[in-house]
């Protein structure tokens, strides 16, 4: 009996052992699904559970479910005891001078500046706040209850009277003269670990409290103090030390933590990463430019220029000959007047342009400013500056080095006058277009497109595009790491209305100091508050989630009401970025927790009813429907899903083809084979068909059908899917007739029929939005009637057609609409299996706009074949595709 | 009475004094609207005013966003900076707005009706010369050229001139048939002034179409090719230095030897030193042709062409040995000159 006593006792002990070593990894791992109502989450975090109570934010992949924090993410503990007891979250995760910068994984500048192809998505991260090394008070270590309308209602008041209050102080100023409280000499901030403990012992109580809280975001010495922590908090004891070992380090910062304006243009204008690289680089300037830094103007420009160079992992030396060029172009008059009405954030995109030895170079930007002076709106036309010229006159390539080399000394190694002389491509042209812009001072950027590069230019506070021909934009320069145009867009708004941004952005310095000192209530409200007050407050939204997911993944209620916030207000005008949102960070930790299908259904339907239209831009929804559709925990889940997005969506025109174009990617990416599988694939397709089918094709919606319809047989295509191309384009002959050709092709034949007709074709060019609206005439190519498809001929890529089922050929006739040259030769090869290709001996013969193979000596058998040229790039239209032959035996 | 008689005479000379100054002042003012030039209110104003005959300058200028060209307005239109170089024209000045607002958009509509500025125009502030019809014939854009009126004074004078010498050669071309139309043609167009649009009878010119024709040729084929071209005299300096620069690319991505590059390198700069395709010509000597310690163009670089075929004597019997394409006539390269048509 005792000895039974003593082994239970053992397994009692034992497993609270396990279960205490374990607790750390609670956190981390994603819950099961189940579904509880939480008012009042708590949670026991003592000072003993914490692993590590390190100064950094770390990046956790947000797929990795389990990573325990240990002392090896931290670059700094040996160096500062200190940190560890005050939880400062450096940004400078670089600081380690001896780690060079592009050793770093770093999405905003890993690209190639001239790539054409659009921006890689960056995987979707989430920062761990770190905390402090403190007490805490059971009073805040609960997660408050989800905010109700009208919590939200009470905090948007508090900040609007706010921001209001701050548009009123900035009104009366005179001379532009912010606030101004030198309260720390130089030789004090020598010890900012002691400024530090000061501040927060003034600061914290106030804004720990709700109702203290907004008076005191009233008070221009405390937002000065909130300023001040966040500053230290984010570079690091450290890292302020670096600084303040430079030469005329300390009294830079005493400069600008005496001034506030300096101070919220520094924090709050965009993302603050390696924020002590910046400090350095700004006491550089500060060094050289004492005088000058009194004007607010000089500060900007030095301030955003530091900024961005730290953040874009440039050299010292670059950051210093472009700070150079703007702020004396600016103090002599010979910059577009924009320059001077421009805050941080926006001088930042301006000041902070790419590519510093080359395009964004000292002597280019001169160039530009001095000899391609216009009104914003000109620049969008600069790029016709340019000769398009894919070979120069000497027939050197613009991809070789030969395509300018002898002209560079002329134009001493100016790259926009270079190119003005010889010429470019579309690279060159938007470079051209949107650095004549940043030279003169005016907000641009390019844009990579597919196979296209294009640029956008900054007119008014109204973003336009130019040289743009497809809706994929992949911006090349972003605050988010986020590169869709719907981000440019989102921080266009965010940083317009500044008041509210200025409110929401203190807020969020609140919320991750307090969390910092593990003040979770409080940290939790200032989130609230900080999204309420301006909800496109990405660095808000992300940090919020970032705790959320730390502090209480399993809070259910918090996370609905995050998914409503996004809905509600983002989704309203920022589908793209809204849907980023919801894929990235909230499905991920809401879908398990909803297993309703009516519930989800409802989620979703929330989302689709605030896009009417595309929004600020066209954008792929293929990725939200996915993460939605990988909600549903079996096939018939699934189907139900399918069913009620197609619904929804088909009635939207804006919407059907890309939702069809999903649907037809998803099921050809089913595994093979199996059983479920296929049949799901099968009801799927059918479910698309029945969908395409409903949609009315009448006087009004006829166009929208067949645009949609095209996308769609586009998709079949590129999916191999034969049997959906073929319903879709009988479907599209049947809904759009007047679309097609109506008189025959007339051509002599081959003997056989016509193998390909039920087959479809492929062309290796990429289609523009029109020419995508177009496809269904794809399908009619391998018709009697006729279409068009635009052709493309280079290499290995040109025509390829898919038959029926594999085939004894006996010739091919392919139909152009225009008469081609006979001055090089085509070629055509057949494969089994669209993978192998084999070239056949047949000599192609150009008759007119007619080229014919015969290949009946040959007794090929094939499923595939393909057209082929030879020489350079050769562009034109097949009208007509006809492979004569029969199906060969034993071919289903 | 004989004080009223003195009166009489006095009242006399002060009228003959008065009609003296008087006339001093109408010729005064006279000379002073005959040195100024004719100012136009409008586009279409200004097109009525120059009949045709007379060029049209207009002043663009950036008015509401550009401090330089604040300064230039100041300098070259309220100082009268540029008064002498628009005296015999007729003068529009044309401000450029940003984002115009409605008071903008009217005075802009009162300048330039439903015309449009003509394609071309790089940057403002500029001077841009149009002949009697409309057509663009000439700008003065370049910051260098436009950083004070002095300057500018000299560049716009210039391409006045340019543009009367090109109108006269023009005149002839009209009067002209066939050939002589086409050489008469190609004459105006090297003629430092643009070539209007609507003219008829120049020959068409692809520089890339010559770099196609170029590329299935063997170097005797295009040497023949090239030179036939340059001989019919149908092409202006620069399209000819294209030529040659299509040809010299043809030959260096076959393998030519440095001596036959520099020889067509050399030929394409002499064309026009001064232009951009002779400093494209200079870079590709440094770039293909000299060794990197080395320039020689550089000390002789006009040579006469005797002095070139001295030359390229006196190289063939080195290359002969170095070239592992053999000599220049072995790649079928004829020098300017000599070529067959000739």
């Amino acid at each position: 009996m005792s000895q039974n006593l003593v082994k239970l006792l053992v397994g009692v002990f034992a497993s609270m052992l396990l279960g205490y070593l374990l607790r750390p990894c609670y956190n981390l791992i994603k819950p099961k699904a189940t579904e509880t109502s939480v008012a009042q989450v708590t949670i026991d975090s003592t000072p003993t559970q914490e692993v590590d109570p390190s100064i950094d934010l770390i990046e956790e992949d947000d797929k990795s479910t389990v990573e325990v924090h240990t002392g090896t993410y931290r670059e700094n503990v040996s160096a500062e005891e200190l940190d560890e007891e005050d939880g400062l979250c450096s940004d400078d995760e670089d600081d380690d001078d001896s780690l060079p910068d592009d050793e770093e994984e770093d999405w905003t500048v890993a690209r190639d500046s001239d790539s054409f192809v659009p921006e890689k998505r960056p995987p979707a991260t989430l920062k761990t706040i770190r905390e402090a090394d403190v007490k805490v008070s059971p009073h805040q270590n609960v997660v408050p209850v989800a905010c109700t309308n009208a919590h939200n209602r009470a905090y948007k008041r508090h900040a609007d009277n706010l921001a209001d209050k701050y548009a009123r102080a900035d009104k009366k100023r005179k001379d532009g003269a912010g606030y101004t409280n030198r309260k720390y000499t130089a030789e004090q901030w020598k010890r900012p670990d002691v400024i530090y403990r000061e501040l927060l012992v003034k600061t914290l109580p106030a804004l720990t409290k709700p109702k203290s809280r907004w008076t005191a975001l009233e008070s221009p010495e405390t937002q000065l103090d909130l300023a001040c922590l966040t500053l230290i908090r984010k570079v690091g004891y450290e890292g302020m030390e670096k600084v303040t070992e430079q030469k005329m380090g300390a009294q830079m910062l005493v400069a600008l933590t005496s001034d506030l304006d300096w101070m919220q243009g520094l924090l709050y204008s965009g993302p603050t990463d390696k924020l002590g690289k910046a400090l350095r680089y700004l006491t550089v300037i500060y060094e050289k430019h004492i005088e000058q830094m009194a004007s607010p103007h000089t500060r900007r420009i030095a301030t955003a220029t530091a900024l961005e160079f730290a953040r874009e992992g440039w050299s010292e030396e670059d950051m210093l000959a472009r700070f150079n060029y703007y702020h004396k172009s600016f103090e002599e008059g010979k910059l577009n007047v924009v320059f001077g009405t421009l805050g941080y954030w926006d001088t930042r995109i301006v000041t902070g342009c790419k590519e510093p030895e080359g395009w964004g170079s000292v002597k280019s930007l001169t160039w530009q400013r001095d000899n391609v002076r216009l009104p914003a709106e000109g620049y969008l036309s600069a790029c016709n500056q340019l000769v398009y010229r894919l070979r120069n006159v000497a027939g050197d390539s613009v991809f070789s080095a030969d395509y300018l080399a002898p002209i560079l000394d002329y134009t001493d190694h100016t790259t926009a006058w270079a190119h003005r002389e010889i010429g470019g491509v579309c690279g060159a042209c938007s470079h051209y277009g949107a650095y004549a812009a940043l030279a003169a001072g005016v907000p641009a950027m390019t844009m990579g497109e597919p196979g296209h590069c294009a640029y956008t230019v900054r007119v008014g506070n109204d973003w336009q595009m130019s040289y743009s021909i497809y809706w994929q934009h992949s911006m090349h320069k972003t605050f988010f790491g986020l590169h869709d145009w719907d981000f440019l867009i989102l921080t266009q708004d965010l940083y317009s209305d500044r008041y509210h941004q200025l409110v929401s952005d203190q807020l969020l310095a609140a919320a991750e100091l307090l969390a910092s000192r593990k003040m979770m209530k409080a940290a939790f409200e200032c989130y609230d508050a900080s999204i309420a007050a301006q909800p496109l407050n990405w660095l808000a939204l992300h940090s919020y989630a970032s705790y959320l997911k730390q502090k209480a993944p399993e809070h259910k209620e918090r996370w609905k009401e995050l998914h409503d916030k996004v809905v509600n207000n983002m989704a309203v005008k920022f589908h793209n970025a809204a849907a980023t949102y919801l894929t990235s960070y909230v499905y991920p930790n809401l879908l398990p927790m909803v297993q309703n299908r009516n519930e989800r259904n409802k989620m979703y339907a929330a989302f689709f009813k605030k896009c009417a239209t595309f929004g600020t831009n066209r954008w792929d929804i293929a990725p939200l429907l996915t993460a939605q559709i990988e909600g549903c925990t079996n096939y018939k889940e699934k189907l139900a899903y399918l069913k009620e997005a197609l619904k929804t969506l088909m009635k939207k025109p804006d919407y059907a083809g890309a939702v069809l174009t999903w649907g037809l990617d998803y099921i050809g990416k089913l595994p093979k084979g199996d059983k479920d599988a296929e049949k799901f694939h099968k009801t799927f397709t059918g479910l698309i068909v029945r969908a395409m089918g409903s949609a009315k094709a009448d006087k009004k919606n006829v166009d929208a059908v067949w645009a949609a319809l095209g996308e769609a047989l586009y998709a079949a295509a590129s999916n191999n899917d034969t049997g959906t191309y073929q319903a879709i384009g009988k479907l599209a002959y049947r809904k759009c007739r007047k679309h097609f050709p109506k008189q025959k092709m007339r051509f002599r034949s081959f003997p056989g029929r016509v193998v390909s007709a039920k087959g479809l074709i492929r062309t290796a060019t990429t289609l523009s939005p029109d020419q995508m609206s177009q496809c269904c005439l794809h399908w009619a190519v391998l018709q009697k009637h006729g279409g068009s498809i635009p052709a493309k001929f280079e290499g290995k890529s040109g025509m390829t057609v898919v038959l029926e089922s594999p085939s004894q050929i006996n010739g091919v006739v392919c139909v152009f609409n225009e008469k081609v040259k006979n001055d090089r030769d085509f070629k055509l090869e057949i494969s089994s299996d669209g993978q192998n290709w084999e070239a056949t001996d047949a000599v192609p013969v150009i008759a007119g706009n007619m080229v014919r193979v015969d290949v009946r000596k040959e007794k090929l058998t094939a499923g595939y074949v393909r057209l082929l040229r030879d020489g350079d790039k050769w562009e034109s239209t097949v009208v007509g595709f006809y492979v004569y032959g029969r199906p060969a035996r034993g071919a289903k | 009475m004989y004080t009223g008689a003195r009166l009489v005479v006095r009242n006399d000379n002060y009228i003959l004094n008065v009609m003296k100054y008087l006339l001093i002042i109408i010729s005064m003012l006279l000379s002073v609207l005959s040195l100024q030039a004719e100012t136009a209110r409008s586009y279409d104003d200004a097109l009525r005013k120059a009949n045709g005959k007379k060029p049209i300058v207009l002043f663009c200028y950036g008015a509401n966003y550009d401090k330089v060209s604040e300064k230039a307005y100041e300098e070259f239109i309220r100082k009268r900076g540029i008064a002498d170089a628009v005296r015999s024209v007729v003068f529009l000045e044309v401000p450029i707005y940003q984002l115009p607002n409605e008071k903008e958009k009217k005075q802009r509509q009162k300048i330039m009706g439903n015309h449009s500025l003509p394609a071309g125009i790089w940057s403002y502030p500029c001077l841009v010369v149009l002949d009697g019809s409309g057509a663009l014939r000439g700008i003065v854009q370049s910051a260098e050229e436009m950083k004070d009126p002095e300057t500018a004074t000299l560049a716009l004078g210039k391409v006045l001139d340019a543009f009367e010498e090109q109108e006269k050669i023009l005149k002839s071309a009209v009067r002209a048939k066939n050939e002589k139309r086409s050489a008469l043609l190609a004459q105006a167009a090297d003629v430092q002034a643009i070539m209007p649009t609507a003219i008829t009878g120049v020959t068409p010119f692809d520089p890339l179409a010559v770099v196609e024709a170029l590329q299935t040729m063997s170097p005797e084929e295009a040497n023949n090719y090239v030179r036939q071209m340059i001989a019919s005299g149908f092409f202006s300096r620069r399209q000819r230095q294209e030529i040659m620069a299509a040809y010299a690319g043809h030959l260096r991505r076959n393998g030519a030897s440095a001596n036959r590059l520099r020889a067509v390198y050399t030929e394409m700069r002499n064309i026009d030193p001064h232009s951009i395709y002779g400093a494209y010509a200079e870079g590709a000597i440094a770039l293909w042709v000299v060794p990197k310690e080395e320039d020689p163009t550089k000390d002789t670089p006009y040579k006469t062409l005797a002095q070139r075929e001295a030359e390229e004597k006196a190289q063939k019997g080195k290359d002969s040995d170095s070239s592992p394409t053999g000599t220049a006539d072995d790649e079928g390269w004829t020098p300017m000159g000599t070529s067959k048509k000739k």
